[in-house]
């Protein structure tokens, strides 16, 4: 629990990079 | 046992997601399935263009990104659809009228989440929200016939939501420079919640900074004007001013496919300096209303009227609200961990470049595609 707590404060960070990818992916295999 | 203790916490916050949000996310996926069969005879997906839509899209994607629309912008105090709306027309590309009415789905579904959390904290006052609301039903009137009379093609459409993603992005932006520079004293509100949240942290309770046992209470009503008091701080607001806010927010919501939240908060701090803890209670239920007329006269008022009717991918959208609310939960819960003033900027710089894209491809050809 406190592992994830000191993660809490990038997450958003993580996630937005996450979309990032996820949005490269598929503009590369469904486009 | 006490209540700060991580173990009780910890449990307390697994009940709440497996006997509060799960049944919900559930119900929605359900109910995702049963629009697709329901709709179109078969499950869309990474092998079968939604028909509306005209793209294939796996379904764990939709639902991933109505989870990370809802995560940052519930972060940020915003709603997922001025973010879902962009990432659906030039990522996934859903770009004709369909969007519209779909996202607005997910901007219908999102927020009643919070709406129930609002309740319950008593953040709630139909007088305030009763002009906004009746705005926006007005809006979701007419936004509609706007989409497919003025905005019916894609230029001008990306050229209008370029135009409110720049809004959104200096306000966000702005909201984000003034968080940097209060680094003084703070009065009003603020310095409640905070001397709240500090002394909570004291007694070992989680610093959520409001007493729930503060109401949002209708002081006066009358000729015009409404007077709502919140922690013994009072504003007088002109119900005309609500409704024509409410409405003409509504107009350009309804039309582009988004819930309205990003303009109206602006507006309301700006004018009467109405901090975000009362805000809610207006445009929580503002955005649904408007959401839900806006479906209406989508689907049903419009092909009665005209015989043409903009009917949204249902599945599209129950998905991607199923992870919508799972993001904005999990915003809500993490939310006092996070670097929010930083967080803005960049959200504020992605939703201001990104509008900015829009417009300028509505006047130059770009060298790729948006």
């Amino acid at each position: 629990m406190d592992k994830l707590r000191r993660i809490l404060p990038y997450l958003p960070f993580i996630v937005l990079i996450a979309a990032f990818a996820v949005g490269v992916y598929h503009v590369r295999v469904y486009w | 046992m006490n209540e700060a203790s991580p173990r009780s916490k910890e449990t307390s916050l697994a009940k709440e997601f497996f006997l509060q949000q799960l049944p919900l996310i559930a119900t929605v996926f359900g109910c995702g399935f049963a629009s697709a069969y329901l709709q179109h005879g078969f499950l869309p997906g990474a092998d079968i263009a939604f028909p509306l839509a005209g793209v294939r899209v796996p379904l764990w994607h939709l639902v991933w990104m109505g989870v990370w629309t809802g995560y940052t912008m519930a972060i940020v105090g915003e709603a997922a659809g001025i973010f879902a709306l962009p990432y659906t027309m030039s990522v996934l590309q859903f770009a004709n009228p369909h969007v519209t009415p779909t996202t607005q789905l997910l901007t219908f579904i999102n927020p009643v989440g919070a709406l129930f959390g609002f309740f319950q904290n008593r953040q709630w006052n139909l007088d305030f929200a009763l002009w906004v609301c009746l705005g926006g039903v007005i809006g979701g009137l007419i936004g509609p016939f706007v989409r497919l009379t003025l905005l019916s093609d894609t230029k001008p459409f990306t050229f209008a939501v370029g135009l409110a993603l720049l809004f959104a992005g200096v306000h966000l932006t702005y909201a984000a420079s003034r968080g940097f520079l209060k680094k003084g004293p703070v009065g009003g509100i603020e310095a409640k919640f905070r001397a709240e949240a500090k002394s909570r942290q004291a007694a070992g309770l989680s610093p959520s900074g409001l007493p729930g046992t503060i109401a949002i209470e209708t002081v006066a009503r009358g000729g015009g004007r409404l007077t709502v008091s919140f922690w013994g701080e009072t504003w007088t607001l002109s119900q005309p001013f609500l409704f024509v806010t409410g409405a003409g927010v509504g107009v350009i919501s309804a039309a582009l496919g988004v819930g309205g939240g990003f303009m109206l908060v602006p507006i309301f701090s700006a004018i009467y300096g109405l901090p975000m803890y009362v805000l809610v209670a207006a445009t929580i239920p503002y955005v649904i209303v408007l959401s839900a007329v806006g479906l209406f006269t989508y689907g049903v008022i419009m092909p009665a009227l005209i015989g043409t009717s903009i009917q949204p991918e249902w599945a599209w959208g129950f998905f991607a609200a199923g992870g919508g609310i799972f993001g904005s939960w999990c915003a809500a819960k993490t939310q006092r961990f996070v670097p929010e003033h930083f967080l803005k900027l960049m959200l504020g710089g992605i939703t201001g470049i990104a509008g900015c894209l829009y417009v300028i491809d509505f006047f130059f050809t770009l060298p790729f595609r948006l």
